[in-house]
């Protein structure tokens, strides 16, 4: 009798869990009802080359939060193994501030319609937050008005923003380029302006080095502000440059 | 957390103490047995499919030595993740006619790979990790079974330990006669 009462009770109690578990994040509740769906996934650092990683997580006072800037209420944790996701999140240009013990390490402006779906990854780098990879898909069954509603070639794109883009030089090189982006983030090439730009590569080297590196192949991370961004071209002014990987 | 932990050990110490010495008007000898099933788990905000495979051998009448691996994949956002778990533990078994239901805590690893292929980036991480749950058998003919279990997925990351649902759904082989 004993037994059979703790099986019962072992049950329920390993169902009422499990259940709970499920249960998710109060602030991003299951099932779209308007609005902007954030899904993301935050990889830690070193990433890029497989090495250990800083995790996204949990600790007490170490963990990382995602707020829509302007709407406390919309903001969730990242979980152990790097996804979040926020729905419900007003259309038109929104920031997503991501925090950790209280300070911002990271924010990333994107500009998205009713329906859509944002697709963002961001990684650690350092001690900040930086934009992997970024898509906006429209799950709204009524896209007649789409094409209509892109004023600008890279996806979240908005003049006048800080942005970061990652890609290979595709012409030019130096202080002045014009390169391509992954994950389709920019239907086209996009002119960097990097006269007034820092250079880094991997492995430490800084300034001339690294300027002379930047050429036709070579995989970058830009850093600047989207100076002009139509549907036929855009222009970054860049802060900082980085060389990821040599051309081969 | 811990009291679920605390709740287990005392709910399977009787069974630590009736190993030691063999069971009076024991029905049947236990035996080894493998499962092999489909799994699901709710990783952090993404739902994974994949597989679990686990044996366990019996150390008396009702107590069992339990390893388990399982494989979780999907996608998220733009990024691929898998999640492996490989855990050792126990498993207090009440096993009734054709019904046997069973709990454990198991301890061990859990391997999270996350790769976003348009940018050909990837992370992976290891982490301490366990689960807490439980399950029942129902006895078939022969050695097999089938077995729907329910547990709680717990990964320690960054000093605080995560939980994520997971439930199987398979075979169970029992080894020996």
């Amino acid at each position: 009798m004993h037994g059979t009462r703790s099986v019962l009770i072992l049950a329920v109690a390993a169902l009422a869990l499990a259940l709970a578990a499920c249960g998710g994040n109060p602030a991003s509740p299951s099932g779209m009802t308007g609005g902007v769906a954030v899904r993301g996934v935050l990889l830690g650092e070193g990433a890029a080359v497989g090495a250990s990683s800083v995790r996204a997580s949990s600790s007490s006072g170490s963990q990382i939060t995602v707020t829509v800037e302007g709407n406390p209420s919309l903001t969730t944790t990242i979980s152990g193994n790097g996804t979040f996701e926020l729905e419900g999140v007003p259309a038109g240009t929104f920031t997503l501030t991501f925090t950790k013990d209280g300070v911002v390490i990271g924010t990333v402006t994107i500009t998205a319609g009713d329906g859509v779906e944002v697709k963002i990854v961001v990684k650690m780098e350092g001690a900040v937050i930086v934009l992997v990879d970024l898509e906006l898909e429209d799950n709204d069954d009524n896209d007649d008005n789409d094409d209509a509603n892109k004023t600008c070639l890279i996806e979240g794109g908005r003049v006048g923003d800080r942005i970061e883009l990652e890609g290979k030089v595709a012409s030019g090189g130096g202080t002045g380029f014009e390169m391509t982006t992954q994950g389709n983030r920019a239907h086209g090439t996009v002119d960097v302006s990097a006269s007034g730009a820092s250079f880094r590569c991997n492995g430490n080297e800084r300034g001339d080095v690294c300027t002379a590196a930047v050429k036709p192949g070579a995989q970058v991370h830009v850093r600047g502000t989207l100076t002009t961004c139509t549907l036929e071209e855009a222009s970054v002014t860049a802060t900082e440059v980085r060389v990821q990987k040599a051309a081969d | 957390m811990r009291n679920a932990w605390l709740a287990l050990v005392v709910l399977m110490a009787p069974d630590l103490a009736a190993a030691q010495r063999p069971a009076a008007g024991a029905v049947a000898r236990p035996r080894p047995d493998v499962f092999l099933g489909y799994s699901y788990t709710h990783a952090g905000e993404a739902g994974l499919n994949g597989w679990e495979l686990s044996g366990s051998y019996p150390v008396g009448s009702s107590l069992r030595l339990v390893a388990d691996l399982s494989g979780h994949y999907g996608s998220f956002a733009q990024a691929d993740l898998t999640q492996a778990t490989f855990l050792l533990g126990a498993r207090r078994v009440w096993a009734k006619r054709r019904f046997a239901p069973f709990a454990e805590a198991l301890l061990g690893g859990v391997r999270t790979k996350t790769s976003v292929p348009d940018v050909s980036v990837s992370d992976s991480d290891t982490d301490w990790g366990g689960a807490l749950g439980g399950g029942l058998d129902y006895r078939l003919s022969g050695p097999w079974a089938v077995r729907a279990q329910a547990d709680l997925l717990l990964l320690r990351a960054e000093g605080a330990w995560e939980s994520d649902p997971r439930f199987s759904l398979g075979i169970v082989y029992r080894l020996g006669r």
